[in-house]
């Protein structure tokens, strides 16, 4: 990119005679007292060689220095001292920092140098292949340096480069190690996610909308490009300028967790829990019902129970006879949805609990990769307890296939499992127990003694879904970052284009509320349909679309009937709410990082669902809307 | 070598009458409606127009008459509301058309935050010009408006002339087949105004198509070949500026110096011949000279400036074309059939085959030399009896030289003799077509290079000015807005004058010319 340098304007009074000189005198300078210098140090005169080195260095800087001041009127010499010296300064005051102390203000200063030199190599490389003869790349060029020089993107930008390197060192260093580098994961790469939507929404809406407020685009447009290229032009920009600000912080992020890891750690289970919980991508397994129950049988067994409390409730009239097998199935399929439902949940935690001195057999399948990196599993469970016992201790005897373990390898006897209630814990499990199926049985029994009073004993369960589960590794770190940061970045490319496509009809100030509402909404998506749920009857899902029509409009006019006006009123909003949500993506279908910061696997199905989704038909929804809005528009239109 | 004031009379032949169309208005209308969709403004209300190639046509008119609408329209940045409207053939939103197509919009619209090089090298990448022609082409057109010392600051810094000038060069970066300037001259200091004005003459000499839109009437005049002056939406009047401009009641001759012997005698004879001087007149070197002069000399000198510098030359490839890119796409788009939207019934062919762009320039070039500097000619071709009576009256025995004798260096000052036709010719006679002499001004500014700088110069003789018109000493009476041998200032104002304000579609068109 660099060419040779021209020879100045305007000479300096007292320039080298001409560049060549110059760079000959550089190099042969460097080539003189390094050569010199392992000579004398071949020759046993260490001291000497050390100095000679030195010194050549230090003239050579000197000559640097003289060279950018001689040349100082060449632009790129220009930027170049600038980006020589600056780099100069930050690394030697990092290498004295870091001798002298404070260390952590060393690794601050170096983590920003190393990400702002990141960053501006990669513009450079952007804005060079950019630089290709295409309307395309023109207009994403131009959106390059627009985000860059107008301020509004740098301010996120620096946010993100000084974020990074502050918050490994601003964690209580009291802290587990094992959290503070969750932490740090969760927080810095969720900050740079939110610091980069709000720069994408910012830059995306204000690129279109001050254009045309500005009339460039009467230029732009009267040029042989299409409207559709503009705006794929704009987008392309936002993109490359993310994909590089995603992957200068993703470089940071992994460096610091590296030096993170490298601190010491409290205790060697937290040194073992870096290693095999956090920095890890690990697949999850839940349990299956064991073979001597019969869900439907404990749906059926748990609905007379119910009936016999409520009867009126779970069967309409008093007195049914279950035991008639037509009247059950009559009653069993009048059960309105929610009733089912509530069954339902019932009839899981009932297959996680175990009873007082009872046990359970949980089946877990589908393991046959698990030995490919550890000699371990991890069963991870969270156990709660009714009544919870004053020392809040929880205790289990467990079996692998049905041999006791752990086992007392001296006296040969099962060692109970001592746990503290609702919190998670980890039991490694051999790999050696899993059979050829990759499937494992493990019985865990119910080992609380009675309470003090001796009246009530300890139920133990699990919660359905992340409440036990068998975990096994399937990948490293690094892969794992990486796929996160990609589908952070697929959110962003479909924020730049929702961005786009607002202010090709709103101006700057409407299209970012818009845009900002959208990306709230889509964050809160999970939330909001869960709320949704809760906020106003709804169909039951499992119905037929023209079920649930059905089913809407009898309950909405059985609530008008009933009086209940304002349940009526309910309705409608909630179902604008689900129109809401069903049109708008849902980041948190799509949000990797707890996976990520839980040593979980973001697996590449959910990156190809991001792709898909997010990338190919959430921004080409909003690309064609922005592109039909926009071929439809008047560009000189005046506003009366 | 600064600025060389170049004769701006047109230093070429207009193109012949029957040349391709290269844009077409058909009853073109723009109507900007309110939010509820009532008819709000009527911006462009019915007009016909057909922009020939290769001339320099003139869009004047007040501000808000419609002139930039129309081109917007022609840009495809506004939709018309109805009519037709046909670029090379092709519908205003073609993509494939704008590579031909220059444009410098009202004001200059650019990015800010981008230098001068860089704006350039932008607007190069949207016509898929590679690296090495960019840079190239981008060199020329800073040294060409003069913008090559500041290239590297950003646009937003510059002054309003300097963005006027990078706004030039980006309308030039594809060589244009068609230019459009929307008041062009617009914040521009005196040497701008001419270095635009000879860009135009140049590059219509060169078979370019130009459509300059302006108020500044003294621009239009001195470079348009036809004008159009709009005014409520609608077209007033339409014509050549020779015929439009031209007297036909007056004759003008300039000779050196006379003193009043001569003039006497002239008077004699004028009174016998039954006309009648009206007045003569010491010319006066136009300040735009006095002022090019004085940069010239400043910028000679080597005086530093953080502005704008430039020899006003045209840069080398609108002068040699790097890669016939233009006659490419227009030979491409004459292949094309042409839209429906071209009106049938016109019989001008829209930009027809039968004469390539190549053909024209050919036809057009070299441009004749400008004419020398002190307009001996000037009256050549003008009627032929006013031209022998003074021939006769002047040679035998005076002391004065006959006036198309050449001009002697240095020198002395012009003087304008103006012979006024005993009864003016209706004005309904006006507009018989003229050769292109006889459209020269009738006030040729001194040559810099040899007329002495009126600031140094010793005071000038008092101004002798003779009025030669028809013997009885009646003051000739007012010229009626309808006759056409008119300054334009004074007809466009009459026009104006002439026209009822604006009330709606209904209205009639007393002004416009048929």
């Amino acid at each position: 990119m660099m060419a040779a340098p021209d020879p100045p304007n305007h000479p300096p009074s007292r320039s080298p005679r001409s560049w060549r000189f110059w760079l000959a005198t550089f190099i042969g300078l460097i080539l003189v007292s390094q050569g010199m210098g392992v000579l004398l140090i071949l020759q046993q005169l260490r001291g000497g060689g050390v100095i000679v080195v030195t010194a050549g260095w230090v003239l050579a800087f000197a000559w640097l220095c003289y060279g950018f001041w001689a040349w100082r009127t060449v632009p790129w010499v220009r930027k170049a001292s600038v980006a020589v010296l600056a780099s100069v300064a930050c690394v030697g005051a990092a290498i004295v920092l870091w001798n002298t102390g404070p260390r952590t203000l060393s690794i601050v200063i170096a983590g920003v140098w190393a990400m702002t030199a990141a960053f501006v190599g990669g513009l450079a490389m952007i804005r060079f292949v950019l630089g290709y003869g295409h309307p395309v790349t023109g207009v994403a060029r131009t959106l390059v340096d627009e985000a860059i020089r107008m301020k509004v993107a740098l301010v996120f930008i620096v946010g993100i480069i000084l974020l990074v390197p502050v918050l490994p060192v601003s964690l209580a260093s009291g802290e587990r190690l094992e959290y503070r580098i969750q932490t740090f994961l969760t927080y810095s790469v969720s900050g740079m996610s939110v610091l980069l939507s709000l720069m994408t929404i910012f830059l995306a809406c204000g690129t279109i909308s001050t254009e045309l407020q500005q009339k460039q685009i009467f230029l732009t447009m009267t040029k042989p490009i299409g409207r559709a290229q503009y705006l794929a032009g704009k987008w392309l920009g936002i993109a490359l300028l993310n994909l590089l600000l995603v992957s200068v912080s993703g470089l940071a992020v992994y460096s610091f967790t590296w030096l993170l890891a490298q601190q010491p750690a409290m205790e060697a289970w937290d040194r073992v829990a870096v290693d095999e919980k956090v920095l890890v991508a690990r697949e999850s397994v839940l349990p299956q019902m064991p073979p001597d129950m019969n869900r439907q049988s404990l749906f059926v067994e748990r609905f007379r129970q119910l009936y016999g409390e409520d009867p009126v409730r779970w069967g309409g009239e008093v007195s049914l006879n279950l035991d008639d097998p037509a009247v059950l199935n009559n009653a069993l399929q009048k059960l309105p949805p929610q009733l089912t439902s509530e069954i339902n949940t019932a009839v899981e935690a009932k297959w996680h609990s175990i009873a007082p001195r009872a046990r359970q057999t949980y089946r877990f399948t589908g393991l046959q990769g698990a030995g490919q990196y550890t000699d371990t599993v991890q069963l991870r469970f969270k156990a709660q307890a009714y009544p919870q016992p004053e020392d809040k201790r929880i205790y289990f005897g467990m079996w692998l296939n049905g041999r006791p373990y752990p086992y007392d390898p001296v006296t040969g006897r099962q060692q109970p499992v001592m746990v503290s209630a609702d919190d998670f814990h980890v039991l490694p499990i051999p790999v050696s127990e899993i059979d050829a199926n990759g499937t494992i049985d493990i019985t865990l029994s119910n080992e609380n003694r009675e309470t003090q009073d001796k009246t009530l004993s300890v139920s133990v369960g699990f919660k359905p879904g992340k409440g036990l589960a068998v975990l096994y590794r399937v990948g490293g770190f690094e892969a794992n970052l990486t796929r996160t940061l990609l589908i952070l970045w697929l959110r962003l490319v479909f924020l730049g284009m929702l961005g786009l496509a607002a202010s090709t009809f709103l101006g700057f100030p409407v299209a970012c509320l818009f845009s900002l509402l959208i990306y709230v909404t889509a964050i809160s998506a999970g939330f909001l349909a869960e709320s949704l749920e809760s906020f106003a009857s709804s169909a039951p899902s499992s119905l037929t679309i023209w079920q649930q029509i059905v089913w809407t409009i009898t309950v909405f006019f059985s609530h008008l009937s009933a009086g209940e006006i304002w349940e009526a009123v309910k309705m409608p909003i909630a179902l604008l709410g689900d129109a809401v949500v069903l049109l708008i993506p849902s980041f948190s279908k799509f949000n990797p990082v707890p996976l990520m910061a839980d040593g979980m696997l973001v697996s590449w199905e959910l990156l190809r669902d991001a792709a898909l989704w997010l990338g190919l038909v959430s921004t080409g929804v909003c690309a064609v809307t922005g592109l039909v809005i926009f071929r439809c528009r008047e560009l000189a239109r005046v506003i009366v | 070598m600064t600025a060389t004031p170049v004769d701006t009379t047109p230093a070429r032949t207009p193109p012949p009458p029957d040349a391709p169309v290269v844009v077409r208005c058909a009853s073109l209308s723009k109507i900007f409606r309110d939010f509820w969709l009532r008819n709000r403004v009527r911006a462009v209300d019915a007009i016909d127009m057909d922009i020939r190639q290769g001339e320099v046509f003139g869009l004047l008119g007040p501000n808000g008459s419609g002139k930039s609408t129309t081109i917007k329209m022609m840009l495809g940045l506004l939709k018309p509301t109805s009519g037709r409207i046909a670029v090379f053939g092709k519908p205003p939103e073609d993509v494939a058309t704008k590579k031909i197509i220059g444009y410098l919009p009202e004001e200059s619209y650019l990015y800010r935050f981008l230098n001068a090089r860089e704006t350039l090298d932008y607007y190069a990448r949207l016509f898929h010009q590679g690296r090495e022609q960019r840079r190239r082409r981008v060199d020329m057109l800073l040294e060409m408006v003069g913008l090559e010392a500041v290239q590297r600051r950003p646009v937003g810094e510059y002054s309003k002339g300097m963005q006027r000038r990078i706004g030039l060069a980006q309308a030039l970066i594809n060589d244009p087949q068609l230019l459009i300037l929307d008041e062009p001259t617009t914040g521009l200091d005196p040497i701008g105004t001419r270095q635009i004005k000879d860009i135009i003459v140049a590059l219509a000499a060169r078979g370019k198509t130009i459509l300059l839109c302006s108020h500044l009437l003294a621009d239009v005049e001195d470079v348009c070949d036809r004008v159009s002056i709009m005014y409520g939406g609608k077209v007033r009047a339409e014509g050549t500026v020779a015929s439009l401009l031209t007297r036909h009641d007056t004759t003008t001759l300039q000779t050196e110096t006379l003193d009043d012997e001569t003039i006497r005698q002239i008077k004699e004879v004028l009174t016998a011949r039954g006309k009648r001087l009206t007045s003569i007149e010491q010319p006066r070197q136009k300040l735009e000279s006095l002022f090019l002069d004085i940069v010239q000399r400043a910028q000679a000198e080597g005086l530093a400036t953080s502005g704008a510098r430039s020899d006003g030359k045209l840069a080398e490839f609108l002068v040699h074309s790097e890669a016939p890119e233009g006659d490419a796409v227009i030979r491409q788009l004459m292949r094309a059939e042409p839209p429906p939207a071209a009106p049938a019934a016109t019989p001008a062919p829209v930009l027809a085959p039968p004469q390539p762009i190549n053909q024209v320039i050919e036809n057009l070039s070299p441009p004749p030399a400008p004419p020398a500097p002190i307009a001996t000619a000037t009256t050549k071709n003008e009627p032929k009896p006013d031209l022998s009576v003074l021939e006769t009256l002047i040679s035998p025995g005076t002391q004065s030289r006959p006036v198309t004798a050449p001009a002697p260096v240095p020198a002395p000052t012009p003087q304008h003799v103006s012979i006024a036709e005993p009864a003016p010719p209706p004005a309904q006679q006006a507009p018989a077509p003229i050769a292109p002499q006889a459209i020269a001004p009738t006030e040729v500014p001194a040559p810099l290079t040899t007329a002495p700088p009126a600031v140094e110069a010793p005071p000038p003789p008092p101004p002798v000015t003779a009025k030669i018109a028809p013997a009885p000493t009646v003051t000739p009476p007012p010229l009626k807005a309808s006759e056409s041998g008119e300054k334009p200032d004074e007809s466009f104002i009459k026009a104006l004058q002439n026209v009822p304000p604006f009330k709606g579609e209904d209205e009639d068109k007393p002004g416009q010319k048929k």
